[in-house]
């Protein structure tokens, strides 16, 4: 069983990935631990070494960290392993059929590069708003120049508007909350993370802004936003007015494979992987928040998706470099519970597996300083969310795996109108 | 300040997602090994308990637990 990086020859031009987050990382690590010796480059847009990204909303903004790049190894960590790094360039288009990678570079000019296997791993973008934005005063967060923007104008005072009340969105309220600024948030959907952990766990979570001195105002969209030179605030779909002398705006992402466009490779909701990550091609694979594959959990029909969570983007990584050096069959399937995690108004959320519905609790304090939510999938437990709970969280994702019934689960179920009549329904 | 026993610091690198960011807060307790999961360092016993607390608290996947006086520190 070999894959594609084990048959080539002395001269051969050897791996190439595209993108220097953390997805193209454990590629580059994996296939160095994986005994592949020869040429691996990584062409990637930022100027920095590979950076951690989740501190970015949270311990950046706080002032935790400092607004540098928290990278995960020198310069000479890359050297040690044989690593190319191309850092402040940009590919601008792939040439499958005569296997070039072209690349434009800030000064304007373009190089060809030869790749032997090609790792698309260029995640994604904020979405911004649909409507004009002012010159000063709109931010979004994804780099690390982001941040350290935003928390210079946090540290002005203003009064801070958010919109969308997703992982991103509640993070950077937390974290203005915590410098204590005036916070609103607004959020289209009539429940706030509804998507990503269904209504009621999302409703549960969503009190958190209001615990802690935040306004949440769900069912309202934003039409347009006030002031010419720098925002003033947000007009919503009712017709009212939100004030706000600084806006973030965290309505999700988009991958970044525009310049993929001509490429011929398959495009769906960023590259459209096969279950092995592959793009159509056996020297062509996709990893992480840039791709989308058919995931699969234990004993159930797959279903396409693109995960925009740090750890399956490294694992994502971590399983095409294992692709190209053992072969799909042995590497098999990329198969993933999609755990996430999101630190917020001082508590960690965790969580994994199929989310999207309503969840039966199984531990609640009101104060949701603890919760412990199980989510059925037919017959079986098919998720788990939990808040400051690690050891009951660990138990429950592995029966999840493990594909335990939910019999198992049942008997501890609580209603939530009765463990709630002590604290506040939100 | 009165004189008190270091705090034990275990990290189950099982878990550990190899983020870093525990590094980045406490530099002198954790390090990032080059195989990309997170050590402890023997100058871990010499941190602050506050330093060491925030980075436990931080931890991603919540794999580092704290031991003062034989007991666990409640991190939330
Ligand atoms: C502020 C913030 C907080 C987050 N918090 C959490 C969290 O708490 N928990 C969690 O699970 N996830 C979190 N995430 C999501 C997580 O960070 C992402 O899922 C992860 O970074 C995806 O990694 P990636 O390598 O696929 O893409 P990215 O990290 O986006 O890296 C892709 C890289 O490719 C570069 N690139 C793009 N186009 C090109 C091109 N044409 N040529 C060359 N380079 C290119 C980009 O500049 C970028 O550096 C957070 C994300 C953000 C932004
Ligand atoms: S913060 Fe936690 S998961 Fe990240 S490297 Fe440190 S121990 Fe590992």
């Amino acid at each position: 069983m070999t894959g594609v990086l084990t048959t080539l020859r002395a001269g051969d031009p050897g791996l190439v990935v595209v993108g220097g987050g953390i997805a193209g990382l454990r590629t580059v690590q994996t296939v160095r631990s994986a005994g592949y010796t020869g040429r691996v480059t990584v062409v990637a847009a930022e100027r920095h070494l590979p950076y951690d990204r989740p501190p970015l909303s949270k311990q950046v903004l706080t002032g935790e960290l400092a607004p540098e790049a928290p990278v995960y190894h020198g310069a000479e960590y890359f050297a040690d392993l044989g690593i190319d790094l191309m850092l402040g360039q940009q590919a601008r288009r792939l040439d499958v059929e005569r296997r070039v990678l072209h690349v434009g570079d800030a000064g304007g000019g373009e190089l060809t590069v030869p790749y032997s296997a090609v790792v698309i791993a260029t995640g994604a973008r904020p979405r911004r708003l649909p409507c004009a934005e002012p010159p000063e005063g709109v931010h979004v967060v994804r780099t690390v120049e982001d941040a350290a923007g935003l928390r210079a104008e946090l540290l002005t005072g203003p009064q801070v508007a958010v919109v969308g009340a997703g992982f991103i969105g509640a993070e950077v309220a937390s974290s203005a909350r915590a410098l204590g600024l005036d916070v609103t948030v607004i959020e289209s959907a009539a429940s706030p993370l509804a998507r990503a952990i269904g209504q009621s766990m999302g409703d549960l979570l969503g009190g958190l802004h209001a615990r802690n001195g935040v306004r949440l105002v769900c069912g309202r969209g934003v039409t347009g936003l006030h002031g010419t030179d720098r925002v003033e605030g947000l007009l919503l779909d009712d017709g009212t007015s939100v004030a706000a002398d600084l806006v973030v705006v965290g309505v999700g992402v988009v991958p970044d494979v525009e310049w993929l466009a001509d490429s011929g490779l398959p495009l769906d909701d960023g590259v459209a992987c096969d279950e092995y990550l592959r793009a159509g091609r056996s020297e062509v694979l996709g990893a992480g928040d840039a791709v989308s594959w058919p995931n699969r959990s234990p004993g159930r029909d797959a279903y396409r998706t693109r995960s925009q969570q740090w750890t399956t983007a490294g694992d994502q990584g971590r399983h095409v470099a294992e692709v190209l050096v053992y072969g799909a069959d042995a590497a098999g399937p990329f198969e993933h519970d999609l755990y996430f995690w999101s630190d917020q108004y001082g508590v960690k959320i965790q969580g994994a597996g199929l989310l999207n519905r309503d969840a039966a609790l199984l531990e609640l304090r009101p104060d949701r300083s603890r919760l412990v939510a199980a989510y059925r999938d037919a017959d079986r437990l098919g998720g788990v969310l939990t808040v400051n709970h690690p050891k009951e969280f660990r138990r429950l994702r592995a029966l999840a795996a493990a594909g335990a019934p939910w019999s198992q689960i049942a008997p501890r179920e609580m209603s939530l109108a009765d463990d709630l009549s002590g604290g506040d329904a939100a | 300040m009165s004189h008190t026993l270091p705090i034990e610091v275990q990290l189950d690198q099982t878990e550990c997602c190899g983020s870093g960011l525990c590094a980045s807060i406490a530099p002198t307790a954790f390090r990032l090994d080059t195989s990309g999961v997170a050590v402890v360092l023997d100058t871990a016993a010499t941190t602050d308990r506050d330093v060491l607390v925030r980075a436990a608290k931080n931890c991603p996947t919540l794999c580092i637990t704290l031991t003062d006086n034989g007991s666990e520190i409640d991190l939330f």
